[in-house]
Formats: structure tokens, sequence, C-alpha cells
């Protein structure tokens, strides 16, 4: 099994990009949630591929502009992979 | 002692950055249910509030919800009839439903200072059409004579676990506990 490491990253990309894009490398949304912090509320989507877990968080609302929290805890691979997207 | 408090992004950055200075930490968690009305149906946003429209209605962000059909708040045990005000406008900081969460904080320290993140996670909405025996004042309410009726029920599941959870490696330790209690410098 490949050591998984961390990462968060916070960028301005539509979630459908990255939601699309994960499911495209084979992830599936496990749970979604409604989350607040820092006095916002955001819709948390977590996606799962074995081990591996990303969370996408974008925060809810007629808010501009949209910086999804995307943290993943993932090989090596996996992570550059994504920012790859994200880029 | 600084305490310092972060966003997801920040706090998890921070501990990617500690496991690879090699540095030894241990991250707790608490992890606590409330249901003290921080919460009430005027004041989440109207993606969060399409969720409850089955049973309730409003004009827009912290204008007053008023019950749209009689139903039953299973997990207050309460009866709501329609038309009723169930978060009034004028009375923002009081409603009368309150939408029930988890609050959970991470944290780990480090020479001396301690670094946050704490967030809430939402109780689910799920709303069904039960069978119920009525009470009094809910026969009073859809002025009816039978002893049961078929009734929406307003349920709140709550998140899964993982939801509660940051995306840590597993060579991070993480420690539950149920209090933090902070020592102050003199």
């Amino acid at each position: 099994m490949k050591e998984l490491k961390v990462k968060s990253i916070s960028v301005l990309v539509s979630t459908d990009k990255v939601n699309a894009s994960l499911l495209e490398m084979g992830f599936s949304v496990y749970s979604t949630a409604t989350t607040v912090s820092d006095g916002r509320f955001w819709n948390k989507l977590l996606f799962v591929r074995g081990e591996e877990r990303v969370s996408v968080s974008e925060e809810i609302g007629d808010v501009y502009p949209k910086d999804p929290v995307i943290t993943i805890c993932g090989s090596t691979d996996t992570i550059s992979e994504i920012v790859e997207v994200l880029d | 002692m600084p305490f310092y408090e972060c966003n997801e992004n920040q706090f998890v950055e921070n501990v990617r950055r500690l496991i690879e200075s090699k540095q030894n930490f241990v991250v707790n968690r608490r992890i606590s249910i409330y249901d003290d009305y921080k919460y009430g149906l005027a004041t989440i946003p109207d993606q969060e509030f399409e969720k409850y429209s089955m049973v309730c209605d409003r004009k827009g962000y912290k204008y007053t919800v008023y019950g749209k059909v009689p139903f039953i708040d299973d997990f207050h045990g309460r009866f709501y009839s329609e038309g009723e005000a169930l978060h009034s406008a004028s009375n923002i900081n009081f409603p009368k439903i309150s939408i029930p969460y988890y609050k959970v904080e991470y944290s780990f320290n480090l020479w001396g200072s301690t670094y946050s993140h704490t967030f809430d996670a939402l109780f689910e909405p799920n709303i069904v059409i039960e069978k119920k025996d009525l009470s009094a004042r809910m026969k009073e309410n859809v002025r009816i004579r039978k002893s049961s009726m078929l009734v929406h029920v307003l349920k709140f599941d709550p998140p899964d676990d993982k939801m509660l959870a940051l995306n840590l490696p597993k060579q991070v330790i993480i420690f539950d506990v149920k209090k933090m209690t902070r020592i102050f410098d003199t």
C-alpha cells in the first residue's frame, strides 16, 4: 500500500470541474454535509477511492469569488494529478 | 500562551509542514453535539432552506418562516400547525426550531502555542409522512376527530462520522478529548 500524504488547496476553480475530474479519476461520492466555519456555510462533498479521500468544500450562496477548499489525503501521484487539474 | 485560529486549508497545510519536518505532535479532536438555537430556519442560506421547503416557507433570507403544512418535529417532539411562525424576523436570535449540529474542534500544540480549526456540521433534515397518534393540541389544530393520521414528520439525521473528520494521513496521531482547558501565563 502506498504511503498517503496530505495537501489542502484553496483555488478559484469551479467545483463542477473539480468534481467531474475526481469522478473521471475513479473517485466516488461518499457523502455530503453542510458545515459552517468562519461564519460561512459550506457544502462539503467527500470523495473516496480505496484508502484515498478528497473533500471539496464550496461556500453556499451567491458569493463571489468562490474559492473552494480541496483537501486531499492520497498518494503523491494522486495529489499531483489533482493539482494539475486545478492549474 | 498564544492561541491561533486556522481555517481548514491553513490547519491541514500546517499539519503537512509538521509531518514533512518530522516533528512529533499529537492532534486533539473534540466533537460535541449542540442544540442551542444557534441555527434557525430564517438564517440558513436559501440552498439549505430548500431542504425544509416541504413543510415551511419564507420570502427570503432573514424573513419570517411559516409552517406550510401541519408537521411534527420528531427530534424535539413538538407539533407545529399550518401558518405558524417558526422563526420570526423580528426575533431572529430565538428560532422556534433549532437545527442541531456537531461542533468539531481540531487543535495541536507546538512550542507553547495552540493552533486550532473549528467547524460546525449541521444535522440533515429528513422529511417523511408517517401515521402518528394525535395529541389534543394536534387534533385542535388539524380539526380532525380521528386518533391517528398521516402527518409530515421532520427528522434530523446526524452527518456521517467521516464528514466530521479532516482528511489526515494515518501517521498523524489523533486523540479524542472531552474538554480542553487553556492555561494562561501570568
